[in-house]
């Protein structure tokens, strides 16, 4: 129980720390947003509280740290500086390690985490540089206001009845209350079942909590961060010795932010809050300090957050459970499995042409359909999950070559198959890095070009049929066509004498090893990572594609398909040997006549509509020996923007494939990327147009130098 | 293992239940003591518990005993404690907050028979 509740933790932990991360780097850019800081405040106030409650002590207590001098922060005695941040962020690593150290990952250097913290301290204003810390440090946040003021609340904490199975001990809580404050704690007993309903392990017990403290009610609510979903929790100021002389309008805010934000008001208790709040804003128009109108406005822009914040919480809380990634996976291959029974009994049925088991057969593959989609859509994550990471990536190697650039971000609410997210970050990483380095120029560079100093790079995801366009964009100095070309005659990748278009000049940058940089940065320049690069995209049944204008910048945009699970495809025959071409990349299908052929002369090229289109016979390709049909089929697909055909013996028509990974065995078989089932049993063999036409191409340029 | 000792006598007429529990009384040892006050609490006439030797109790414990004591009292039987509360029982009471000095409505009226001070 609780090995599943450190993992839980574990999972949470880094979830926060993403979080952290995004809200740092969205301060820099409005280090004025409170609800900014309050974020970035109550990510490491949940680290640290969860991670004393499951025995992660030195997380706590360096997160206490941290979240300490951001309490100075909040309360408006420290501004939100780039020393400040880049400290935070350097503490959001080092919380990291430890994490990961936890998990078995190599140890947390200390001197790291001391470094940092001293960093912080030195930022802080006098008083609280002396300030001691106790060894224990889990020790509540300083009064966040420099007031006498003492406020009485009244807490009432229900926890969920389950709430200690997930390791949660509500008396920590209670205790840490405790530390805040004077405190009259009253448990209530009546929910106590008797013996014959008791489940031990549930808590029955709730608590109504009188507090008198000098700490703001953030603090209050801070203590039950990490349970708020796990919880009815409900704080009410029943006294405030200085409620009308010293409250400003920051605390007023948070007042009711805050309670809005946890679900603990309803609408009712809210306007009451409200209407409290407003005498307070008439006392501020009486005492001539704020006119009536902008008292009126802030209420309303207020109600309105907080209707908002309202809503969004109870739609999370209701509507998501959290699951394990695995159990999803497990699900999509066994919907995999039923597809391809599936396909078997609708075979079957057609076979016995009995109309019974035909209408039942349509049923389930209706049904079945219909499952199939709803478990891959519940795969899907929105890409924004690795879009935030690179605003850090782009912001530390900025700063790093001396660049100013910007990361824009668009679509990041497209929704990917987890699996294609998780293996779309390196060659993202590789791509944005290339484009830092390489695109976008010295700002003294940009400033003679007539260009701002400040370089762009737009990363943007959006859906396009059954596929996702993620596009890079930098306005920087575009690609150098003379170099990649002088390059790849160096490294004789083309002849002197080769005429290529802008495209296929691009795409030499994708042979392994290139690169035109002139000096090896720790960013790039070593020439692995276009070809990596290509070579994942591919792995994914994607397609990359580069375009660039000199002095204007680059786009790479990169088509990858929803998901790698089940995939449409074209199921094509040579012989007794079935084979499917991704039905995405499949342009048109045309005949091949023996005529055709003939006219041709030997080479492997069709007239289509006034065109020459190269094709590969897959006959030759695989070492069919039986003799083609009179009438073959060329299955044009689009590879690399170029139309290529493959022919085969027949096209059978679309079919719906499940992906079966090969065996180590054929690893290396190039241009075999997979397998299905087909619905009588037979196997065939899933084809990889982009490597098909990639291992030609070699033997082609072996044979012919 | 459990590391909780549970033991239990009847008085020679039988109307008599003594439960003496020492070790650890929490999340994961509770269910032991909640199979044997299900078992034996309701041919009892009178419960006492003598909790005097219990090293540690937790919220789950301290759930369970008062579970105990209500159960008890809405059969009409009588609960009270035997001994001395433990260290760590007194400690429990006061961390939980359920020190009060009222009366409880189970018990007619009475200060709460275990944390009210008839100890």
């Amino acid at each position: 129980m609780m090995e599943q509740a450190i993992a839980t933790y574990r999972e949470e932990a880094a979830e926060l720390l993403a979080e952290l991360e995004t809200s740092l780097l969205e301060l820099e850019e409005h280090p004025q947003d409170n609800d900014l800081i309050n974020r970035v405040f109550r990510a490491m106030h949940t680290i640290k509280g969860s991670g004393a409650m499951f025995g992660f002590d030195d997380i706590a207590r360096f997160t206490h740290e941290v979240e300490t001098v951001f309490d100075q922060v909040r309360n408006g005695k420290l501004q939100v500086t780039r020393p400040l941040l880049d400290l935070t962020l350097q503490a959001r690593d080092q919380i990291s390690t430890m994490l990961d150290s936890s998990a078995g990952g190599p140890p947390a250097d200390e001197s790291t985490g001391q470094r940092i913290i001293q960093g912080l301290q030195s930022l802080l204003p006098h008083p609280q540089k002396a300030a001691p810390q106790d060894s224990q440090t889990c020790q509540p946040t300083p009064p966040s206001r420099g007031d006498n003021c003492q406020r009485t609340y009244r807490v009432r904490f229900k926890p969920a009845p389950e709430i200690m199975l997930s390791g949660t001990n509500p008396l920590s809580l209670l205790n840490e209350l405790r530390s805040l404050g004077t405190c009259e704690i009253v448990t209530h007993l009546d929910a106590i079942p008797l013996l014959c309903d008791l489940t031990p392990e549930h808590c029955h017990f709730y608590w109504d909590i009188i507090i008198t403290t000098p700490h703001t009610i953030d603090a209050l609510k801070d203590v039950f961060i990490f349970i708020e979903d796990d919880c009815q929790l409900k704080i009410d100021l029943i006294n405030d010795t200085c409620a009308i002389t010293s409250e400003t309008d920051a605390n007023y805010k948070n007042l009711g932010e805050i309670l809005v934000e946890r679900g603990d008001l309803s609408t009712v208790e809210m306007q009451k809050i409200l209407s409290m709040q407003k005498r307070f804003g008439e006392l501020l128009v009486q005492e001539g300090i704020l006119p009536q109108s902008k008292v009126e406005s802030a209420l309303i822009e207020q109600q309105q957050v907080r209707q908002a914040r309202q809503e969004k919480t109870v739609q999370e809380t209701a509507l998501s459970i959290r699951v394990p990634a695995e159990r999803l996976d497990h699900l999509v291959n066994l919907v995999g499995e039923l597809v391809t029974v599936q396909a078997h009994l609708t075979q079957l049925a057609a076979d016995k042409h009995d109309s019974d088991l035909v209408a039942v057969a349509e049923e389930v593959e209706r049904l079945i359909s219909e499952l199939r989609d709803t478990t891959l859509t519940m795969r899907m994550l929105p890409i924004g999950t690795t879009f935030s990471k690179f605003k850090r990536l782009v912001r530390d190697l900025s700063s790093e070559l001396g660049k100013e650039i910007e990361l824009e971000t668009a679509g990041a609410e497209t929704e990917l198959d987890k699996t294609v997210i998780e293996k779309l970050n390196d060659p993202l990483v590789h791509l944005i890095r290339n484009s830092i380095d390489h695109g976008i120029e010295l700002p003294e560079v940009r400033r003679a070009a007539g260009k701002p100093a400040h370089g762009t790079i737009h990363l943007a995801a959006e859906h396009s049929g059954d596929s996702v366009l993620v596009t890079i964009h930098d306005d920087g100095a575009g690609l150098d066509k003379e170099a990649i070309r002088a390059k790849a005659i160096e490294r004789g990748l083309i002849t002197a004498a080769s005429e290529l278009t802008d495209k296929e000049i691009y795409n030499l940058i994708f042979a392994p090893g290139f690169s035109t940089a002139k000096k090896v940065t720790s960013v790039s320049g070593r020439g692995v990572g276009m070809d990596v690069v290509k070579r994942a995209i591919e792995a994914l049944r994607g397609t990359i594609d580069i375009n660039s204008a000199t002095g204007k910048g680059s786009v790479i945009t990169l088509k990858i398909p929803l998901t790698l699970a089940i995939i449409e495809t074209l199921l094509v025959r040579i012989d007794e040997n079935f084979f499917v071409l991704p039905l995405a990349m499949v342009e048109e299908c045309i005949e091949l006549s023996r005529a055709d052929v003939e006219a041709a002369h030997g080479r492997n090229l069709a007239h289509v509509r006034g065109t020459l289109t190269p094709y590969i016979s897959l006959r030759e390709q695989f070492g069919i020996r039986t003799s083609p049909p009179e009438i073959e089929q060329i299955v044009i697909a689009g590879v690399n923007g170029t139309r290529i055909g493959f022919v085969v013996d027949d096209v059978v028509g679309e079919h719906q494939t499940v992906i079966k990974s090969l065996g180590k065995l054929y690893r290396d078989v190039q241009g075999i990327s997979g397998a299905t089932i087909l619905g009588d049993g037979t196997v065939a063999l899933i084809l990889d147009p982009a490597l098909l036409v990639h291992g030609v191409e070699q033997r082609e340029q072996q044979q012919f130098g | 293992m459990s590391d909780l000792n549970v033991s239990h006598t009847r008085s020679p007429d039988n109307t008599a239940l003594e439960i003496t529990l020492s070790g650890r009384l929490a999340i994961d040892t509770a269910p032991e003591l909640l199979a044997l006050l299900q078992e034996q609490l309701p041919s009892a006439h009178q419960v006492r518990m003598n909790v005097s030797a219990l090293s540690e109790v937790d919220l789950a414990g301290m759930q369970l005993i008062c579970s105990a004591c209500r159960t008890a009292l809405a059969g009409s039987q009588s609960f009270n404690f035997k001994g001395e509360l433990a260290p760590c029982v007194q400690e429990a009471i006061a961390t939980i907050g359920l020190q009060r000095h009222t009366t409880c409505k189970h018990n007619t009226g009475n200060p709460c028979i275990w944390c009210g001070g008839l100890n």
